[in-house]
């Protein structure tokens, strides 16, 4: 298949949004012009290393998804140039643009009081799927998060069981209580995802994952949990806080440290 | 990616009713640019966009590449300088270059 329509190409990009899947989206963006492989035409690498779509070639075709493997690995969309049987050539006729496409992160709150609120918005803000969980219907309701994607008033506990965590999900805990710190972590720590924090105080915190140790979960998993959750700066009201959170959140996905960039750079003497 | 799905069934939506258009998204950058790699901008028969590749006399450049790409037909990658000597007149100095991807996406 060559030039593939918008059609095809909407369908596809659909079909791994859905997914909620990282996957690679590699076209043919300069080709000889005498030949099978087309611009424009395309192939879809997903995670698991099944493709749609194809370049012309197939040869071309297995080199462009081994590529496209890697592109997934390294999460950088990058152009790679190869001849048109695929053979690594870096100047060789044709050119296939790597995108790597990210799914739609999701910020899964598990507490609907004050910190929620803004946390949701902001979030909303970012491009996150917003969802909220909290036993109690006054607190977990549409009208408190008008914004979120979902608001789900039902026991934690089953409400994480069942729910489909993915390496595009982000865990907030901020019930701030004890009890339910420590099952939601055992419900979700040994899933997939993107980030786990947990609200409390730093003996709180410790004393939880002591717990949580002792019953056998991997330390590499537990020293993962961002607890306290945030990053510092300074937090006072929950406006604040949520923004410490959220801030955090992004950077786990971004790869950024949380220092500020001033601090980064050599200062210049004045 | 949920841009990239949202302007893709627009797109798609603004063929099925016989609208040309085209898509340009920009697949290298070097030194400084507004954009990166994997921003995207639609463009209309009539001129009018969706997204933006930065702004600019950059992403001017890329429009009028688009629009002649929607009337050809035929795809092509773009080379973008927005160094000093290019964009000192408007005053947007960038420090990088680009090389956009500009397909046609409807009236086939």
């Amino acid at each position: 298949m060559s030039e593939p329509g918008v059609d095809w190409l909407s369908e596809a990009v659909a079909r791994v949004v859905e997914g909620r899947e990282l996957a690679d989206l590699a076209t043919v963006v300069a080709a000889p012009s005498v030949g099978l492989v087309k611009v424009g035409a395309r192939l879809l690498i997903r995670a698991d290393g099944s493709t749609t779509g194809g370049l012309g070639n197939p040869q071309l075709d297995m080199a462009v998804a081994a590529d496209g493997a890697r592109a997934l690995q390294e999460r950088k969309s990058q152009v790679v140039s190869c001849s048109v049987t695929g053979t690594p050539e870096p100047d060789g006729g044709v050119h296939v643009f790597h995108e790597v496409l990210e799914p739609q992160p999701q910020l899964l709150i598990v507490g609907a009081g004050h910190i929620a609120v803004p946390l949701a918005r902001f979030a909303k803000m970012l491009g996150f799927e917003v969802v909220v969980v909290d036993d109690r219907d006054k607190y977990a309701s549409v009208e408190r998060f008008p914004d979120a994607d979902r608001v789900i008033a039902a026991d934690f506990g089953e409400t994480l069981l069942d729910f489909p965590m993915t390496r595009a999900t982000y865990l907030v805990i901020i019930k701030r209580a004890h009890t339910y710190d420590e099952e939601s972590l055992r419900l979700t720590l040994h899933r997939p995802s993107a980030y786990i924090g947990m609200i409390g105080s730093r003996r709180r915190v410790q004393t939880v994952l002591r717990t949580l140790a002792a019953e056998g979960y991997p330390e590499e998993r537990l020293r993962a949990v961002r607890a306290p959750i945030g990053l510092d700066i300074g937090s006072d009201t929950p406006e604040e806080i949520a923004l410490a959170i959220i801030a955090e959140v992004v950077a786990a996905r971004r790869g950024g440290t949380g220092r500020p960039l001033s601090s980064q750079i050599r200062p210049i003497s004045v | 990616m949920a841009v990239l799905g949202y302007m893709l069934r627009e797109a798609r939506a603004r063929a099925k009713s016989g609208e040309r258009l085209a898509m340009a998204t920009i697949v290298q950058t070097r030194g400084s640019t507004p954009r990166k790699v994997g921003a995207r901008m639609l463009v209309f028969e009539d001129g009018l966009c969706m997204g933006t590749v930065g702004g600019g006399c950059g992403e001017s450049d890329v429009l009028h590449a688009t629009m002649d790409v929607i009337e050809s037909g035929k795809p092509m990658l773009l080379h973008v300088d927005l160094t000093a000597d290019e964009a000192e007149e408007s005053g947007d100095v960038c420090g990088g270059v680009m090389d956009v991807f500009i397909e046609p996406l409807g009236g086939r």
